[in-house]
């Protein structure tokens, strides 16, 4: 299988803080990997230099063979990657159904901007939310859904805008036991069914070791270890980093 | 969005008044046709401070440079512009009725294209700004276009200049027919507003209501979505700039003479106007800025008619109640009294339903 993302060397400091250091990582086309590492180790950052949220200081970032290190925020959704936030980044005043009618991929030509919304986005839109759950609260204000609802709500809108590739930035944490499984469950569907290419920021092991097929771990700004989710989680080194090396 | 019949109602109301108004009132045709500019500014300011969430003071740069060209480009049509303001205007020059009338539509054309342009370099660069820093830059160049203007001896610098009067035909009663002048701009101010409406409203129904929306929601989500979210900032403030060009044009004309600080680059008056009225009604709303259009002309007129020299006070008390009071103007007050009305959705069973993700389907 050809890799979908290849990330060669990439580093990125903030002054003296070495917040990503010749980090090199490739994903597989199809395949769901997981990127883990204890808090602070640099995965958000990564993420964020994948997307173009800020200039990367060295290496290069290829998405399907086309290189996103010098492209802006904006440009990138359209190839196909599209990503999520720890934070849940929603648009509050909204009811849920806008903010996946506006999530729906369009071209971005000129001659588009005053488009009139397609009544066949409802449909689309309703069916996506109650694949995550959410039908019930579909009229509701968006800012009124609790944080682990606008989790769900931020993957709906990610999946309403078709995406090759997914990434997820922590999408269970603060989101109660029971629906964990059922989170861990659609992610697997979104993966077979749709063929979307996961790439997951967890702390939870439970949904690591049940939904990656391969594991990066990173800690202090580096790459430390990768491997299949056995291989990962009897990795000594791996221990250490959480748990602090004796 | 308010229900179908609630709106027609609202356009009625407008209708009827802005064409039987100066029949019925003619001693008030002026505070008229100034309600219809300041419903302009409201609904041209809510495009950034109410849909988008970026609270300008920089749209009376339009208003000014509007007013400004219009006048220019209707004194050069027949006079010498420099000749025109070093003499003071209209005691020297007349237009006559054909030199008025072509150089008024042509004035009016430039008052809208170049603001236009105006608004499309200054967005480019001041719109990268966000939040405070925004609101703080276009005060600066609010300020900085009205010293500019001072700085124009072509426009008569500090002094100001005067505007074309209603031409006269020999032989006519003189107030009679200045009396014509004021229907006339009365009624352009009333096209003009409607276009504004009109246009405005088709605008929140497109795609491009929604992604302003969005921006002031969420900017970074909406980047992150593939959104070019400064192009419809920058096209957002084209919409403003154009119906504030001509608002200032029609402004300028009404008011018979320019000066650069006190009429055409008027931060403190109109600049904050424009804000009050949009907060008072309702920002973020389609009729919200009319309402408060409305009720802040009445208010306006009232105190200065009656209680001249307390009227700042009044204004005062004005913000501090609406600060307080209505944070969300009169329209979102009114949302939160009667949901219904705005076609939301108040379920509390959907309030209170769990989430849960049936994993066998």
């Amino acid at each position: 299988m050809t890799n979908i993302l290849e990330v060669n060397n990439v580093s990125k400091f903030f002054g003296g803080v070495r917040a990503n250091e010749d980090i090199s990582l490739s994903i597989k086309q199809g395949s769901i990997v997981s990127l883990i590492g204890p808090n602070g180790s640099g995965k958000t950052t990564l993420f964020n230099s994948i997307v173009g949220t800020h200039p990367i200081d060295n290496g290069s970032i290829k998405f399907e063979g086309k290189e996103l290190s010098k492209m802006l925020v904006h440009e990138i959704p359209p190839l196909g990657l599209l990503r999520t936030f720890q934070q849940t980044k929603i648009y509050g005043q909204m009811s849920c159904m806008m903010n996946m009618k506006i999530s729906k991929k369009v071209s971005n030509a000129y001659t588009r901007m005053f488009d009139k919304l397609p009544k066949e986005l409802d449909e689309q839109a309703e069916q996506i939310l109650s694949f995550v759950g959410l039908y019930e609260k579909r009229n509701l204000r968006a800012g009124e859904l609790s944080f682990g609802q606008q989790k769900l709500l931020e993957l709906a809108m990610a999946l309403m805008n078709e995406p090759k590739m997914l990434m997820l930035d922590e999408p269970t944490a603060g989101i109660n036991p029971t629906l964990i499984n059922g989170i861990i469950d659609r992610l697997i569907k979104i993966n077979d069914k749709y063929k979307i290419t996961l790439f997951v920021i967890e702390h939870n092991m439970r949904v690591v070791m049940n939904l990656a097929q391969h594991v990066f771990c990173m800690a202090h700004g580096k790459m430390l270890a990768d491997g299949t989710p056995e291989e990962i989680k009897n990795d000594k080194r791996v221990i250490d980093a959480y748990l602090g090396a004796s | 969005m308010m229900s179908d019949r609630k709106e027609l109602i609202g356009f009625l109301i407008i209708f009827v008044f802005g064409i039987l108004a100066p029949i019925v009132a003619p001693s008030h045709r002026i505070q008229f046709s100034e309600l219809f500019i300041f419903m302009v500014f409201a609904l041209t300011w809510n495009i950034q401070g109410g849909k988008m969430g970026y609270n300008t003071f920089g749209n009376i740069i339009f208003f000014g440079l509007g007013m400004y060209l219009c006048a220019s480009t209707q004194i050069s049509y027949a006079f010498n512009l420099s000749e025109w303001t070093a003499a003071g205007g209209i005691n020297t020059f007349v237009h006559t009725i054909p030199e008025y009338f072509i150089s008024l539509p042509l004035g009016l054309l430039v008052a809208a294209i170049v603001p236009t342009l105006v608004a499309l370099v200054l967005g480019s660069f001041m719109l990268i700004l966000r939040g405070h820093y925004f609101a703080i830059g276009t005060l600066g160049l609010g300020i900085a276009a009205g010293e500019f203007a001072t700085t124009m001896d072509i426009w008569g610098g500090g002094m100001g200049m005067t505007v074309p009067i209603w031409p006269k035909v020999d032989g006519q009663d003189l107030e009679l027919f200045l009396g014509v002048g004021v229907d006339f701009f009365f009624y352009l101010t009333f096209v003009l507003f409607l276009i504004t409406f009109f246009t405005l409203r088709w605008l929140y129904s497109t795609r491009f209501g929604l992604i302003l929306t969005a921006i002031r929601d969420n900017e970074d989500k909406a980047e992150a979505m593939g959104i070019p979210t400064m192009r419809y900032k920058v096209t957002g403030w084209l919409f403003s700039a154009f119906f504030m060009g001509l608002a200032g044009a029609l402004f300028g004309n009404i008011n018979g003479y320019i000066e650069p600080n006190e009429v055409a680059f008027n931060g403190a008056t109109f600049g904050v106007y424009m804000v009050l009225m949009t907060i008072l009604g309702g920002k973020g709303t389609l009729w919200g800025p009319i309402i408060g259009a409305i009720l802040f002309q009445l208010f306006k007129e009232f105190f200065w008619t009656y209680f001249l020299g307390w009227q700042l006070v009044a204004l005062g008390f004005l913000i501090v109640i609406i600060v307080v009071f209505f944070p969300e103007g009169l329209m979102g007050w009114l949302r939160g009294k009667k949901p219904e009305w705005f076609g939301e959705v108040v379920d509390k069973k959907a309030r209170l339903a769990q989430v849960t993700i049936n994993t066998n389907d």
